[in-house]
């Protein structure tokens, strides 16, 4: 999968974690652009994408998302 | 790179031109302000204020009280005058310490001397608490006027000369009651008279008799034992009537207090009759003489005043054949019943 | 040195000449020694304990991001952690723990005697400890590389604006401005000057005075009315605000003096909706440290066990802000009521959005707005007791005796609201820009100039210059 279709997918459960149909996502994209994405219930929004893409990312990954982009660089290369 | 370098210097130039305005506007309002609070504070005509300046620049009388909210409101000069036709000023003035005593005493002597001084003296008046520094703000707007209060004013901080460089800074926190003092309304509350300095307590105490069985060490202040006895030395030099006074408190006392020892101590030396009514055994049963387990209610003030001047006249009884009384004995000896 | 003394402007004033007039190369050391000695200022010896926390944690470091296996970092961060709790136990939870061991003996009949000591807290251990091992588990995993020049890691940790109050900077944030060179700029001394009024205004004008009237509400307890109590304990939460966000603005308009710009550490929590928000809006170095190093890898390792996992988490992550505090039970129940209300904010964060759309607006959000700040006061009650029957006075005064609203005279109360109320109403413009016209960033630069000129007009007319230690010195 490529890195738009990634986020593209990443984005469907945004809206559907988060109950806001108008979130478009960027890669540079922070918890501080959208209001209601934060520490609690941004674990619900790993655990969606871990059963959507298949994949379980360790501790480290996890802790180093930064952004949007490094979430959809970590989903990819797990898919590898 | 010129260009640069005259741009560059434009702008520090304008930084510098910009702050210094800043200054400027600093310096006007606070000079402006600060002259304006000084004749607001001196043109007031009643309040605790009024009282002090009244203190130290007005008052005539043959008795002075001095003292911090023990003095204040325990001692009322109307009974003193009835009884000795002596003329009374209370200048005690809450949470003040031997500081600010000592001031007022150096202003009225300044001016004339009193007959009778009475000081009114507390268990851990010697303690050493910041408190008693704090409080000397209460002098910051005589700093001007009196030159004698200068020394008393440095013991607070070593800035405060530079400090006072701020025309705003001796005013602080009193804006409002100074406004009161100048006010109307100020002038008619009955229960306070400004004449003679004394505010009475209305409230009556509901609580415990306090026990104190402490025997607590704690770190004496020698600067305030030393300007004790410049107050006692002060008094004796001008040759006026020194008494002290330990007030009643509703409070059973086990060990005498370091600072009360220290106080008797210097008091015997110099002849200084130092009366003690804690742990009185009349005033331990009156709780409703008191206000607060450290302060006697308007009832209780009345007796208590009555004492004191039982003691006084006592005392000038007993000095009577060594040296001549200062007061009229005739008079008070045919008041007395 | 307090940050409201004259000694300290007096120190701050003289350093910042010198460290301009330096050339660049010597200004960061030049800011260790003022650093070292500003530290010293206080009490000589503490020195030593913060050379021995630079040194270890400078060594330790470069062993972690050098180490060739996982066992063996592992082993280092440890070792790090081992020295840096060590030593915050130490001097801080010490006598706290060897107290309820012997308790736990006693219930089981043992004697035991285990000493306890008599040593005061090095000011600031608790934020340098943080920093310092948020730097450690930054390299540990990955995120951070490890500061091999000793000078700027000292001054890392040194840095006086600081040093004893946080804010409880990150490596990733400081550490990248100590390696540059910084020059003369205006807007820095502007900025810095303005921050630091600011600051000066919070805390002289409005902790400062209601400082008073609590110590006089607290002393005397029993002989205060419930409505008193309340009052004192419904203003008790600002005055913690002021105290501690004033003391923060000092900090951080000092550092930007020098041309540093520390982290926020407070954004308007009277405004916060929920404790959620509160909690991101309040001391937000502490929290968002206890957020990246304790909650996240918690709350991601349970991740399995749906919110259960997240609730764990936070408690967990709120007690650890509570007995950050301080080694009380009080600290760990202050810490446990905030988990509670967090922990029903995720339980009920669907319901409660349902209901908010079915209220207008402006009413449900002034509600929640009003919750959030009786429930913090409900809570600091807690936090400023020491003990649970002392909260427990407070409180059974509060709904036990009737009778007036004391104060001393008028003007005590007015002074009050008059600084609570400036304070409220320069955050709320900040926060949602009521006002058109902006008084303190006005277009016009006479405009600017003359408010903060009456803010420190200000200041000087109603703050509180005498007595008066902050209040969070002591964590």
């Amino acid at each position: 999968m490529e890195h738009d279709e990634i986020i593209k997918e990443v984005n469907k459960i945004f809206i559907e974690v988060f109950e806001d149909d108008s979130i478009v996502l960027h890669d540079n994209m922070t918890t501080e652009d959208i209001p209601v994405w934060d520490s609690l219930n941004h674990i619900q929004m790993i655990t969606t994408v871990e059963k959507h893409f298949k994949i379980r990312f360790d501790l480290n990954e996890l802790l180093n998302f930064k952004d949007v982009g490094d979430l959809c660089r970590g989903i990819k290369g797990k898919m590898k | 790179m010129k260009i640069i370098d005259r741009i560059k210097n434009w702008k520090s130039l304008n930084f510098l031109f910009k702050s210094l305005v800043f200054l400027v506007i600093l310096f006007l309002l606070d000079f402006g302000i600060g002259n304006f609070l000084k004749y607001w504070y001196f043109k007031q005509y009643s309040g605790y204020l009024y009282r002090t300046t009244y203190a130290i620049d007005s008052t005539q009388a043959g008795i002075v009280i001095f003292g911090s909210s023990t003095a204040n409101h325990q001692y009322i000069p109307d009974i003193f005058e009835k009884r000795l036709h002596i003329s009374c000023y209370n200048t005690g003035r809450d949470g003040n310490s031997i500081f600010f005593h000592y001031a007022i005493l150096e202003g009225i002597l300044k001016r004339y001397v009193p007959k009778i001084v009475i000081l009114t003296f507390d268990e851990e008046d010697f303690r050493k608490v910041q408190q008693s520094y704090d409080r000397i703000t209460s002098l910051l707007p005589y700093y001007d006027s009196h030159p004698e209060f200068r020394p008393i004013i440095q013991l607070k901080s070593p800035f405060e000369k530079y400090k006072l460089l701020s025309k705003i800074y001796p005013y602080n926190s009193l804006i409002f009651a100074i406004g009161a003092g100048n006010a109307e309304f100020n002038q008619h509350r009955e229960y306070i008279n400004d004449d003679n300095g004394y505010v009475p307590l209305r409230e009556t105490w509901k609580g415990k008799l306090g026990y104190d069985t402490s025997s607590s060490k704690y770190e004496l202040d020698y600067n305030t034992i030393k300007y004790f006895k410049a107050f006692t030395k002060a008094c004796f030099d001008s040759k006026i009537k020194l008494y002290i006074f330990y007030s009643p408190k509703y409070i059973r006392y086990k060990y005498e207090d370091q600072s009360i020892r220290i106080a008797k101590n210097i008091a015997k030396h110099n002849d200084i009759p130092f009366y003690e009514f804690t742990n009185n055994p009349y005033f331990l049963e009156r709780r409703d003489l008191y206000a607060d387990p450290g302060h006697l209610n308007e009832p209780g003030a009345k007796i208590y005043t009555q004492m004191v001047i039982d003691k006084i006249i006592q005392n000038e009884e007993q000095s009577r054949p060594t040296s001549d009384s200062i007061l009229p004995l005739n008079k008070y000896l045919s008041i007395r019943k | 040195m307090l940050f409201n003394s004259i000694i300290y402007f007096i120190f701050l004033a003289c350093s910042l000449i010198i460290y301009y007039v330096l050339t660049v190369k010597y200004r960061n050391y030049f800011l260790i020694l003022a650093s070292a000695f500003f530290y010293m200022y206080v009490k000589i010896e503490y020195i030593f304990i913060i050379i021995f926390i630079i040194l270890s944690n400078y060594l330790i470091g470069i062993k972690i991001e050098r180490a060739q296996t996982k066992n063996k970092r592992k082993q280092f961060l440890y070792l790090s952690l081992f020295i840096n709790l060590g030593i915050l136990i130490f001097f801080k939870y010490w006598n706290f723990l060897i107290e309820n061991l012997l308790g736990l003996f006693r219930l089981f009949h043992t004697n035991n005697s285990i000493p306890l000591i008599e040593i005061a807290l090095p000011l600031g251990l608790s934020y340098y400890i943080f920093q310092t091992i948020g730097y450690i588990y930054d390299i540990y995993r990955g995120s951070q590389k490890s500061e091999k020049n000793i000078f700027r890691f000292s001054l890392f940790t040194l840095f006086f604006p600081k040093l004893l109050v946080g804010p409880i900077e990150r490596a990733g944030r400081l550490l990248p401005q100590l390696a540059k060179n910084i020059y003369f700029d205006k807007e820095n001394i502007i900025e810095g000057g303005r921050r630091i009024a600011w600051g000066l205004f919070k805390k002289l004008v409005v902790a400062d005075r209601i400082s008073i009237y609590q110590t006089v509400v607290i002393n005397n307890l029993h002989e205060q009315s419930g409505i008193t109590i309340l009052f004192a304990s419904l203003i008790y939460t600002f005055q913690v605000y002021a105290d501690f966000s004033g003391y923060t603005d000092i900090a951080i308009g000092t550092a930007r003096l020098f041309g540093f710009n520390l982290m926020e550490n407070f954004k308007r929590p009277f405004t916060a909706k929920n404790l959620s928000d509160f909690w991101r809006r309040w001391h937000i170095s502490l929290s968002s440290w206890v957020n990246d190093y304790i909650y996240n890898p918690i709350s991601y390792t349970r991740r399995d066990w749906g919110n259960w996992g997240i609730y764990y988490a936070l408690l967990i992550s709120f007690v650890v802000i509570g007995i950050w505090h301080g080694a009380t039970w009080n600290f760990v129940l202050f810490g446990l009521l905030q988990a509670l209300a967090l922990i029903y904010e995720v339980a009920t964060r669907k319901g409660r959005r349902k209901i908010s759309k079915k209220i207008p607006s402006l009413i449900y959000n002034n509600l929640s707005v009003l919750l959030t700040y009786l429930y913090m006061s409900f809570s600091l009650i807690i936090f400023r007791t020491d003990t649970f029957s002392q909260a427990f006075d407070i409180l059974d005064g509060i709904f036990s005796r009737p009778g007036k609203l004391f104060f001393d005279k008028p003007s005590s109360l007015l002074f009050m609201l008059i600084g609570c109320g400036i304070m409220l109403i320069y955050d709320i413009q900040q926060e949602y820009k009521i006002f058109r016209i902006s008084l303190f960033t006005n277009k016009s630069w006479l405009v600017q100039q003359l408010s903060y000129a009456f803010l420190l007009i200000y200041i000087l007319l109603a703050g509180v210059f005498d007595g008066g230690q902050f209040i969070y010195f002591a964590f």
